[in-house]
């Protein structure tokens, strides 16, 4: 399970990929329309900011490689009990959206894009990649479509306590660290990221059971 | 680290043991240092995880599974370190105010004079039949003695780990001052 959604752009798409292949019988966001990226629901634009202002969903902002600054997305844990019983209600359908998400988790945006615009032609007709993304699709260049995107940065998450209160000397570590995961700085302390921390892994391992023990050996070689 | 990010569901003993440690940071009893070793670990752990289970993405190719091992692996990783660094009461240590030369002429001191123990299990080859046994020999390796140094030369007071193999580090006079924690179920 990937655990974050990169960019607008790709949450829009992903969701009418989920919409229309999975959900397409479920009357879920039916309000797709062309846009300047090919498809858009303002519906679901609207709903993921009440899923942050209901502290569902959250985002952070992250710097590319590129310099260009994008915003994650993630649910929350009280998100996801949330919907805990949705999703065992439509375990099957929840798996395949899962999928989707992966895939194109890690995949360049401009081939979720091409994906999009072959699939949904008819949603590409305001698109302005549209010859970017056939170019792109052709084997002819990436052209840099996070560039166009003007997110507004989202909310950092706060802290009342400094780095420096707390711990010395490793402030450059922490920085090096951050800037490692595509972050321009260290975030704040935070003390409810000891609640977010617990479990972080669990969507992302498949098997029922872990054993932290045994795999520390195996990483030693053990 | 591992056991506290993967959660109770699917590491319910382990996860319960890390928790109390957890707490404790948490409430300021101790202070928790992570090592850019115990980082790298992390990250061995979760590619093998990820390895093991790409057979589940069934429409890539060779390529494409390197690649989404290596992806899936680095960006849980990135979720972890994002929490990780917000964590207060944690100090991350990357090695910077350690003596490596002291730590590696230590480990290799001691490792040269550490024990091992054998271990027996019982096998079977088939229903019905007579247990076979089966010996392993169990020794602290040179990344658990690193690790033990390491921890020593930052400062610190001790070392929490689940690994059983630590039993044997104690009785050695150079690790005397140092509490080790070792969480077992």
């Amino acid at each position: 399970m990937a655990p974050y959604v990169e960019g607008r752009i790709r949450l829009q798409k992903i969701g009418l990929l989920a919409c229309r292949e999975i959900l397409a019988d479920k009357n879920f966001f039916d309000d797709w329309r062309p846009d300047r990226f090919g498809g858009f629901s303002p519906g679901l634009a609207s709903s993921l900011e009440k899923l942050q202002k209901h502290g569902y969903v959250r985002s952070y902002e992250a710097v590319m490689e590129s310099g260009h600054r994008v915003n994650r997305y993630s649910s929350t844990r009280h998100g996801k009990e949330r919907i805990k019983d949705f999703v065992q209600d439509r375990l099957l359908e929840s798996k395949k959206i899962k999928t989707i998400v992966s895939v194109y988790f890690y995949c360049p945006l401009e081939k979720l894009l091409s994906d999009v615009c072959r699939r949904y032609p008819e949603l590409t007709v305001n698109s302005k990649i549209k010859t970017d993304v056939n170019k792109a699709s052709e084997g002819l260049g990436y052209p840099d479509f996070e560039s166009d995107i003007s997110d507004k940065p989202e909310r950092i998450i706060p802290s009342h306590i400094s780095a420096q209160q707390h711990v010395l000397g490793d402030g450059e570590f922490r920085k090096e660290l951050a800037m490692s995961i595509g972050l321009k700085r260290a975030p704040d302390l935070d003390p409810e990221s000891f609640e977010r921390i617990q479990g972080i892994f669990a969507d992302y391992i498949d098997a029922e059971h872990f054993d932290s023990e045994e795999m520390i050996r195996e990483a030693r070689g053990r | 680290m591992v056991a506290i990010s993967v959660g109770k569901e699917k590491e319910p003993d382990q996860f319960r043991l890390s928790s109390k440690i957890l707490k404790e940071i948490r409430d300021g009893r101790i202070m928790g240092v992570v090592s850019s070793l115990v980082l790298m670990e992390v990250v061995t752990v979760l590619r093998l995880q990820a390895g093991w289970e790409q057979h589940n993405v069934e429409f890539l190719s060779d390529k494409e599974h390197l690649d989404f091992i290596l992806d899936k692996s680095e960006m849980t990783y990135h979720s972890m370190m994002f929490e990780l660094l917000q964590l207060p009461n944690v100090k991350l240590e990357s090695g910077r105010h350690v003596e490596l030369d002291r730590i590696m002429k230590s480990a290799l001191a001691v490792l040269q004079k550490t024990w091992g123990r054998i271990t027996h299990s019982r096998k079977s080859t088939r229903p019905g039949s007579k247990d076979a046994k089966v010996g392993r020999f169990k020794v602290l390796g040179s990344v658990d003695m690193v690790h033990a140094f390491l921890v020593k030369n930052t400062g610190c007071d001790g070392l929490i780990t689940l690994d059983r193999s630590f039993e044997e580090i104690r009785g050695f006079g150079e690790f005397d001052n140092m509490e080790f924690r070792i969480l077992t179920r």
